[in-house]
C-alpha cells in the first residue's frame, strides 16, 4: 500500500505541481479570492484530471504519436465540457463567476502534464491515483491561497462573517489588496519560499523545468 | 510512419472523436431542462425584487417567484415606433424576443454605454395597483470598467422617480467599483429624477458627496470614492437607456397617452 | 465598442492576457528569462493568436450559434456546447499546420518561432483569446484585432518580466526566494501596475 500514498502524497507536498513545476497556475490566480469558487475549482479540475487520466490510460496502446495530442485534448475538453455543463445545471452561480476558468481548464498544463508524463505509459490504477494525486495537490494551494485571500481581504469564509468589517460596524478593517488578483502571485511566491526553505533541493538551477522545451532543443 | 499506422490513427481518432461528442451531447441534452429553469427563476428573482410588492421576498420558493413572475404584466418595446408591440404573445415573451432579436448599431457618438449594439425589441414589465401604474421596470446594461453591468431601474408612476434599482451583473474591481452592488448605495438612488423639466435624461453618480436639498440632489447619487470609471460607467448606461436610443420616446408617448390594464389583470399573487 | 482601434487598444493595456487575466503563466513564467528567446515567443503567440481568434469566430457565428445553420434547414439547433472542443481543435491543429508550413516553406523562421509553437497549443492564452472574443460577442474584423491586440499585449508583458529578470541576477535573493519565488512576486507587482492603467480613459 505504500506505494498508493507514495503516489496520492508525493505530488500534493514534496512534488507539489503548482509550487515545484510551476504548472497550472494561470486558474490559480484569478479565482482565489472566495474559498467557495477555489473549492469548486479544485473539484472540477480534480474530476477533470482523474477522469482524462483514466481514458487517456485506457486507450494509450491505440495512440499512435502523431495524434497523440489531438487524441489527449479532445478526451480533456469533452470531460471539461461536461463538468462546465454540470455546473450550469446544478451550481450556476458559480459556474457564472468561474464562467471562461472552468474552459480553460483544457489547457491547464497539469492535465495534459500528467497525461504526457504518467497515463500515456502507466496502467490506468497507476495513472488515476496519480491524477488524483496531482488534483489535490493543485486543490492544496488554491485553497491555502484563497483562505488567506478571503478572511484577510473580505473578513468571511465561503460567504460567512467571520471579522465584523468596520464598514459594517465591526472592528475589521479589511485589506482589499488581497482581493485583487496580484495579490495572488504575492502569495503563491511567499508559499514556494517556506517550502524551499523547508527543502533547500528544490530551488533550481536556472534551467531545471519541464517546460524547458525551447532551450532544451537549442542546446 | 507506415502506411498501416496512418490509417490506425485515422480510426483511432474517429472513434475517440465520436465517443467524445456522444459524451458530451448526451450531458447536455439530459441537463438543459435544469439550466434553463434556474436562469428563468434567476431573471424572475431580479425582476420581482424591484416590483415593490411589501408581500414578495426575494428568497421566497421558486415556484412562487416564476408564478408572481408570470402574472406581471410584460411587454415588448419597439424602438423604433417607441410604443409597445401591440400584438405581442402574453405571458412568456422571452421566446418570442429571441425568435426577432434584431439589432441595431449604435453610431459611436451616441453610444454612452458601449455597447456597440442594441437591440431592437427590450421586455419590460408595468406593476399595476389599486390606483393604476405603479411601477415600471426597465432593463439597462453597459459596459463597466472590465466586463459588461446588467441591471433594472423601476420607475414610479410618474415615469420619472426611481422607484427601485438592482445591479446583478458586474465584475468590476473587488472591494472599489463592485460596491455599486451594496444594497445602501443603490438604496440612494430612490426619488431621484431621471429627466429634468426639458426631458434630457440627468441623472448621475456625482462626483463627490451629494447635499441634501442642492440642485443636484434631484438627479445624483453620492460618489462611491475611488470607483470613478464604474460609476461613470453606471451614469452613462442610464443616460443612454434612458435617451434618444433608449426608452426616452416610449415614456414621452406614455406620458401623453398613459398605458391601459391588461384585460386579464394577472391573478393577485 | 469604439472601433477597432479601440479594441485593439484595450486588448493590449487595459485587458491585457497575461497581466490583467493572468492567462499564460505557465509559458510565462517558465520561458521569461532572457528577453531574446521571449521574444522569439511572443511573436509565435502573436501569429497563433492573431489566426486563431477570427477562424474560431467564424466557426462559432456560421456553425455552432442557434440559427447559425439556417441556410443548412438546421435553424432549430444550437451547437454551443461544442464551442470548446472546436476552439481547442482549432488551436491545436494551427499549431501543427503552422509548424509544417514554416519548417518547408521558411527555415530560418522555424527555427525562430517554431520551437515555441508546440507549446501553444496548452498555453491558456491562447485558448483565453478565443473564449473571450465569444463572451464579448465581436464581429469578425473586431476578432482580427482583438486577436492581435491581446498578442501583442501578451508580449509586452512577457518581455517587461524577461527584463527584470535579467536585471535580477545581480540582485541578492534570499536562498529559498530565488529563481521561481521571486519571479512571482515580481509578476505580480508588474500586474498591480498595470491595473493601475485601467484608470486610463480615452
Amino acid at each position: 500500500m505504500s506505494s498508493v500514498r507514495e503516489l496520492l502524497l508525493r505530488p500534493m507536498f514534496r512534488e507539489n505541481p503548482v509550487t515545484l513545476h510551476v504548472l497550472g497556475i494561470c486558474s490559480a490566480l484569478a479565482i482565489t479570492n472566495s474559498l467557495t469558487s477555489s473549492l469548486i475549482m479544485s473539484v472540477s479540475m480534480t474530476a477533470v484530471l482523474v477522469v482524462s487520466s483514466a481514458a487517456i490510460s485506457l486507450i494509450r496502446s491505440y495512440l499512435v504519436p502523431s495524434i497523440r495530442l489531438i487524441v489527449q485534448i479532445i478526451i480533456i475538453a469533452s470531460a471539461v465540457t461536461i463538468i462546465d455543463q454540470l455546473l450550469t445545471a446544478y451550481l450556476p452561480e458559480t459556474a457564472r463567476i468561474l464562467s471562461v476558468y472552468i474552459s480553460l481548464i483544457v489547457t491547464n498544463c497539469i492535465v495534459l502534464g500528467r497525461a504526457e508524463a504518467c497515463a500515456i505509459h502507466q496502467p490506468v490504477r497507476t495513472s488515476v491515483l496519480d491524477a488524483l494525486g496531482n488534483g489535490l495537490g493543485y486543490s492544496l494551494i488554491l485553497i491555502v491561497v484563497a483562505i488567506v485571500r478571503e478572511l484577510v481581504g473580505n473578513g468571511s469564509l465561503m460567504g460567512y462573517r467571520l471579522l465584523q468589517l468596520v464598514r459594517e460596524g465591526g472592528w475589521y478593517e479589511p485589506n482589499e489588496l488581497l482581493l485583487l488578483p496580484p495579490s495572488a502571485f504575492f502569495l503563491i511566491g511567499f508559499i514556494v519560499w517556506a517550502i524551499r526553505t523547508y527543502q533547500p533541493e528544490q530551488v533550481e538551477d536556472q534551467s531545471a523545468r519541464p517546460f524547458d522545451l525551447p532551450a532544451r532543443r537549442q542546446r | 510512419m507506415s502506411r498501416e499506422s496512418s490509417l490506425r490513427a485515422l480510426v483511432v481518432v474517429t472513434l475517440v472523436v465520436a465517443v467524445c461528442s456522444l459524451l458530451v451531447s448526451t450531458a447536455v441534452v439530459l441537463l438543459r431542462p435544469i439550466q434553463q429553469d434556474y436562469g428563468a427563476v434567476e431573471q424572475a428573482r431580479n425582476v420581482v425584487r424591484l416590483i415593490g410588492d411589501s408581500h414578495s421576498d426575494p428568497d421566497e420558493n421558486d415556484d412562487l417567484l416564476l408564478r408572481r413572475f408570470r402574472a406581471l404584466d410584460a411587454r415588448v418595446v419597439d424602438f423604433e415606433s417607441g410604443r409597445f408591440l401591440p400584438n405581442a404573445p402574453g405571458p412568456g415573451l422571452e421566446p418570442f424576443i429571441s425568435q426577432h432579436a434584431q439589432t441595431t448599431a449604435v453610431p459611436v457618438a451616441q453610444d454612452l454605454a458601449r455597447l456597440g449594439v442594441r437591440a431592437n425589441r427590450v421586455i419590460v414589465y408595468l406593476v399595476w395597483g389599486q390606483h393604476g401604474l405603479e411601477r415600471m421596470v426597465f432593463p439597462v446594461h453597459g459596459m463597466g470598467m472590465w466586463s459588461t453591468l446588467r441591471g433594472y431601474v423601476a420607475l414610479g408612476s410618474d415615469l420619472n422617480t426611481i422607484a427601485d434599482v438592482s445591479i446583478y451583473e458586474q465584475s468590476e474591481t473587488p472591494g472599489v467599483g463592485d460596491q455599486i452592488t451594496r444594497p445602501g448605495w443603490l438604496a440612494k438612488w430612490r426619488g431621484r429624477k431621471i429627466y429634468d423639466d426639458n426631458g434630457v435624461p440627468q441623472f448621475a453618480v456625482a462626483s463627490g458627496k451629494v447635499e441634501p436639498g442642492s440642485a443636484s440632489a434631484l438627479h445624483g447619487v453620492d460618489a462611491i470614492s475611488g470607483a470613478t470609471v464604474t460609476t461613470d460607467a453606471v451614469t452613462a448606461m442610464v443616460r443612454f437607456w434612458f435617451g434618444p436610443w433608449g426608452y426616452q420616446s416610449l415614456l414621452e408617448n406614455l406620458r401623453e397617452h398613459p398605458p391601459q390594464p391588461p384585460i386579464n389583470p394577472g391573478s393577485d399573487l | 465598442m469604439h472601433g477597432l482601434a479601440d479594441i485593439f487598444f484595450r486588448a493590449v493595456f487595459l485587458e491585457n492576457l497575461a497581466l490583467a487575466y493572468f492567462l499564460g503563466m505557465c509559458t510565462f513564467i517558465a520561458v521569461s528569462k532572457e528577453v531574446r528567446t521571449t521574444l522569439g515567443l511572443g511573436l509565435a503567440v502573436i501569429v497563433v493568436l492573431g489566426i486563431s481568434v477570427p477562424i474560431n469566430q467564424l466557426i462559432l457565428d456560421h456553425l455552432l450559434r442557434p440559427g447559425a445553420l439556417a441556410w443548412a434547414g438546421l435553424g432549430a439547433f444550437d451547437f454551443t456546447h461544442l464551442w470548446l472542443l472546436c476552439a481547442i481543435s482549432v488551436i491545436a491543429a494551427l499549431v501543427q499546420v503552422l509548424e509544417v508550413i514554416l519548417h518547408r516553406l521558411f527555415p530560418p523562421l522555424y527555427h525562430t518561432l517554431g520551437i515555441y509553437l508546440p507549446l501553444l497549443t496548452v498555453n491558456c492564452a491562447i485558448l483565453g483569446g478565443s473564449l473571450f472574443m465569444a463572451q464579448r460577442n465581436l464581429n469578425f474584423i473586431e476578432s482580427l484585432s482583438y486577436g492581435l491586440g491581446s498578442g501583442v499585449g501578451w508580449t509586452l508583458a512577457i518581455v517587461a518580466l524577461a527584463g527584470l529578470r535579467e536585471r535580477m541576477k545581480y540582485c541578492d535573493v534570499p536562498d529559498g526566494l530565488r529563481g521561481l519565488g521571486i519571479t512571482f512576486i515580481t509578476t505580480g507587482l508588474i500586474s498591480l501596475a498595470f491595473l493601475g492603467i485601467a484608470g486610463v480613459q480615452w
